[in-house]
Order: structure tokens, then sequence, then C-alpha cells
């Protein structure tokens, strides 16, 4: 069964357009003026139970936007949508008992109590049965760690504490879903990683289907077997992440350190013939780019035929320089790469 | 009946960590029970006040308009604790705090009006009922063995009242993106009906029982008990006027929220 199945969804917001200077504003008054932004264009996609989707995209790209829609907050303008089996926003409460959701930058716990007492309240919220509450909780609680802070308010946790016990109080009525709104925003490494380890635990465990939206790619990296990207409202990409590698990593990049000092010229003549770029950083090293089709070893073979080597360093383009050359370039070219 | 259940069983537990939460804050709970108090004491002493230059208000004497307030006191000490929406606006529209709502399993007003929940405010209806007791005693009124139960319909019919009101009032903000003065006014408005409707003119007094029926939060109800001062029909009125108010009020929030899902942030 698919966990997430969206067709055609669209989302148009009015916004309201307001006119320049005092008579501007007395004219705003009487008469507003609106203008359509439609922040999400006609979108689709699937994601199947237990998946691991990890929705990316500049700000204001219409992640938000698509993530309310799939959690019930929005109506979309159009298209459809079904999440677990329901319209979200037709039986928003029904519904909302199979996902969970944690919005970073927003809490879930009330500020003032202790963060058990947050705990018992969403029990009663959810109308989870107080066996299935203890083993739940004593899992997750032991899982991250949390027993010292049970009986702290929200309100003296750390950042990273606080994050923890999001995930915990969106995790206590056993949804299947889980949609996370930047998990890691403003965390440690040492947090970051312990939040990643647990989603994956969840994930595994239960079969928790889990989306989330992030602007650190090592979320993704860590986390998801495929990757939604969306640019201006649009999917650019969809599809896992090897391949997003493959298809957008331009080459790899070889540098050579040498014992003795080598000319351009001297190192660019060793493999003449190949597509390759050399450049030089000092005396003493030099980098060549390997076009990925190419194989890397037939490079070095002739390099370490031709000089003395003392150290070789071989870098693959990571994720995060691909996807700042895809923002960079723009969804138009983007957009007709992947289809081809 | 299981979603009235539901809120019930939510309700004690909002309110278990509502004293959790105030036992931490020990002074901040006095220091708001004394300021609503000395807000009751300044209304009343200025009705004494009133009352040292003229002997009567219309056909009312100072007991009887003492009376009306003690019993306006109680049903709005109910409403201020359950539906305190004062800083609704900006907290969950502003603040973005209506989405943590919709994502959860319970209805968006019944959710916001527990966050909310204002205890101390029922502190208020006691006393209400010490200053009725009082006039009572001091206008010498006939007592029945079914007063204090219409007196408990009257309060429910007032407090519904109040309630529809400002649920509206609050699900304007979903609409207006900068919330404007109305409630401030219509808070100004609402004291009027805390004094018998008859000192004013026609106008306020249509005002008052049709358009915003505050005067079903005071006199009208508050005449039942009182010899005299006419129609026990507009009394009766009072459970019927709260549960229309209340059935519009919770239709403007409906559609409010209907508003907000169709415009986001």
């Amino acid at each position: 069964m698919l966990a997430i199945d969206v067709h055609q969804l669209r989302k148009q917001f009015k916004v309201q357009k307001n006119r320049e200077g005092l008579k501007g504003a007395m004219l705003d008054l009487f008469k507003r003026e609106h203008t359509e932004v439609t922040a999400v264009k006609d979108i689709s996609f699937q994601i199947p139970q237990g998946e691991i989707c990890g929705y990316i995209g500049e700000n204001g790209a219409g992640k938000s936007t698509t993530i309310k829609m799939l959690t019930g907050i929005l109506v979309p303008t159009s298209g459809k949508l079904l999440v677990n089996g329901f319209v979200p926003h037709k039986e928003r409460e029904k519904f909302v008992h199979g996902i969970g959701v944690v919005f970073g930058q927003r809490s879930q716990l009330w500020w003032d109590i202790g963060v058990i007492e947050s705990f018992r309240l969403l029990r009663k919220v959810y109308r989870v049965d107080e066996a299935d509450f203890r083993r739940r909780l004593d899992e997750l609680v032991e899982t991250l760690q949390l027993q010292e802070l049970l009986n702290r308010p929200v309100r003296k946790l750390s950042l990273g504490q606080r994050m923890r016990c999001e995930l915990v109080a969106a995790l206590l009525h056993q949804p299947s879903i889980l949609f996370l709104d930047e998990p890691t925003i403003g965390l440690d490494i040492v947090v970051k990683t312990e939040i990643r380890e647990f989603l994956k635990k969840i994930n595994r465990e239960h079969g928790t289907t889990i989306l989330l939206t992030t602007h650190d790619l090592q979320d993704i990296e860590a986390l998801c077997s495929r990757v939604i990207m969306l640019d201006d409202g649009r999917i650019i990409y969809d599809g896992g992440l090897e391949e997003l590698k493959e298809r957008w990593g331009k080459g790899r990049e070889v540098q050579f350190q040498f014992t003795d000092p080598i000319s351009l010229d001297a190192v660019s003549a060793w493999t003449a013939g190949m597509d390759v770029r050399w450049t030089k950083e000092n005396d003493l090293t030099a980098k060549v780019w390997i076009p990925r089709e190419m194989n890397v070893s037939d490079v070095l073979s002739r390099v370490v035929g031709s000089a003395e080597i003392s150290d070789i360093k071989i870098f693959e383009t990571n994720t995060d320089e691909i996807v700042r050359e895809i923002y960079k370039t723009g969804s138009s070219e983007a957009k007709e790469a992947v289809r081809a | 009946m299981r979603r009235m259940a539901q809120s019930m069983s939510l309700f004690r537990e909002y309110i278990g960590n509502y004293i959790k939460t105030k036992l931490t804050y020990r002074a901040d709970f006095w220091v708001e029970v004394i300021s609503d108090l000395m807000f009751s004491a300044m209304n009343l002493i200025f009705i004494f006040v009133v009352f040292r230059q003229t002997p009567a208000l219309g056909d009312w004497s100072e007991a009887e308009v003492v009376f009306v307030y003690g019993y306006f006191m109680i049903p709005y000490g109910i409403f201020s604790t359950f539906s305190n929406l004062w800083n609704f606006s900006d907290r969950y529209i502003t603040k973005g705090e209506m989405d943590r709502i919709l994502t959860r399993p319970a209805g968006s007003l019944t959710q916001v009006m527990l966050e909310n929940v204002d205890p101390p405010s029922l502190i208020g209806s006691l006393v209400g009922i010490g200053i009725m007791i009082a006039a009572w005693l001091r206008l010498d009124l006939p007592f029945h063995w079914y007063d204090p139960l219409v007196l408990i319909v009257m309060a429910l019919g007032s407090t519904l009242v109040y309630v529809g009101l400002y649920t509206a009032l609050a699900a304007i903000s979903f609409f207006s993106d900068a919330p404007t003065g109305i409630v401030p006014l219509i808070y100004n408005i609402q004291n009027y009906g805390r004094y018998p409707i008859q000192i004013y003119n026609r106008t306020i007094r249509f005002l008052l029982t049709w358009l915003l029926p505050f005067a079903f939060v005071g006199v009208y109800p508050a005449s039942f008990f009182l010899v005299g001062h006419g129609g026990r029909a507009m009394a009766w009125l009072t459970p019927v006027v709260g549960a229309i108010v209340l059935a519009l009020g919770l239709w403007v929030w409906r559609s409010g929220v209907k508003r907000y899902r169709g415009a986001g942030s």
C-alpha cells in the first residue's frame, strides 16, 4: 500500500499587494488588490510504506506548503491527495491519529510543565491506552536517553534535548507516517547523529514511513534512500541519492603530490589524448579532473609511470556541491536534464 | 456524546497541568486573583458613588443595581475561565500555533480553550454569588425552592452568550491579518450590559438586546428574581439567546478555520 499518494497537487495563495506611500495605503484601506501566488505547482509523487524520503529545495520552494497539505493543515487548491488512505483535510481528526509531526522551529510540548506531563497530556489527546503508552514511552526514553530530562520543564531544556523530546511526543501514539520539517536545524553534530540513528531505528523496527525536509544534506545521505527535489513549486528530481550523484556529479578529482617539482605542461603531456584537465596547486602538487565516464585507474597508471609520487587523494563530488550546482543553474535547465 | 466525554477527560488533564504550572508561579496566581477582585471592587464602588448622588436610577434602587452586578459576575467568571481567548490572534495566528492544534485529534476550539483555561477567574463568580446574596437579603426578596435551579440555567445561558460572541470575535483574526480594535470596542459595549438596560435610550437598548445581546448577561436574567422589574419572558429568553449566539459563534469559528486552512502562512 502507498503511504502517500499525491497527484497533480496545487496550492495557490492570495497575497495582498501593498501599494506604495501614504496614498497607496489609503487606497488599500478601501480596495485591496490581490495577486495569486502558486506555491506548489501540480506536483505528483508516491511514497510506499516504510520508505524514508528526503524532501529538499531552497527556501520558498514550496516544501513547507506541501508538508502542511500532507498533514491536513492546509487544503489544496486542486489535485488529489491520499495519505494513509485518508484525504487529510477531510477527516482531519481521524487522520491525524495515524501521523506524527515535528516542526523543527515550533514546539509540540507545553512550555511550563515537565516533559513527562506533556507526554501524559498527549496520551489523553490521542487516547492511547495506559499499557501501550508505558511500553512505548519506555522504549523511546531508553533509545534517546531521556531518563534525567523527564521531570524538567521544557523551558529549561537545551535545543538538542528539546528536539529529542519532540520526537518522542510525535511518536507516542505509534503513527505509521512521520513528517519532519527540518528536524536537525540548529543542532550540534552529536545530537544530529543521534537523531539520525534514532530515525533509522524506528524506521527499521516499526516500518515507520518518514518524510523529512532539510537543508542539511548529510541528513539525506545518512537516512534517505530517495530524494525529491523541489524548485519553485515543481519537482525537478525524484529518485535515488546515488542516481542524483551520478547524473549531476560531473566527475572526480585526483590530487597528486610529487617528490620533484613539476610543470603544468609536463603533467598535461603524460595524459595527452585523454579528456582530463590539470590544475597546479603548487610546485609539488597538481590536481587532475576526470570526467565520470572515464576510468580513474587509466589516468593513475599513466601518471604513476611518469613520475615519483608521494601521495594520492581522490575526491568525489559531494552532494552539497551537486545540489548547490543544481540550485544555481536553475530549474529550467535542470528539468530538461532530468527528463532527458 | 463520546466527544463530550473525551473533552471532559481532556479538561481534567489540562486543569491538572494548569495547577502544576501555577504551583511553580505561585506569586503570579495571587496577583491575578487580587487584580481580578480589585477590578470588581472598583466597579462596585462606582455604583455606590453614583447612588451617593441620586437615590434611584430610573426606577432601580442601589441594592437592585448591585444585585444585577452580582449576577453578572457569575457568568462572567465562568466565561473568563473557559474562554480566555484574548491573546488568540497573537499566539495562534501570528505565531502559527494553529498548525499544531490542527495536527491533533481533538476539536480545534476545544483545544484552544483548554490550553488557556484560567481557573482564578472562577473566584469572581463566587464573589458574585456573595454579592447577590447580600443584595437579596437587603432587598428582602422572597426565596423559592426553585430559585437556585433557575439561577444555574440563567447563568449557563448568559455564559453561552459570552462564549459565542467572543468565539466569533476571536475567529475574526482568521479573516483579517491585522486584528483591529474591534475586541476593545465590544468589550466596552459589554460593560453597558451590567447595568439596568431601562436607563438607556431605545437605540442602545435595541443594540444590547438583539444585536450584541449583552443585556442577557445581566439585567434580563437577574430581573427574574427581582420584584417589579417586569418581563419574566425576557428572563426565560436567556438560555435561548445563549444557544443561538453560541451556534453563531461556532459557525463563524468553523468558517474561520476553513479560511485559515485555505490561506496558511
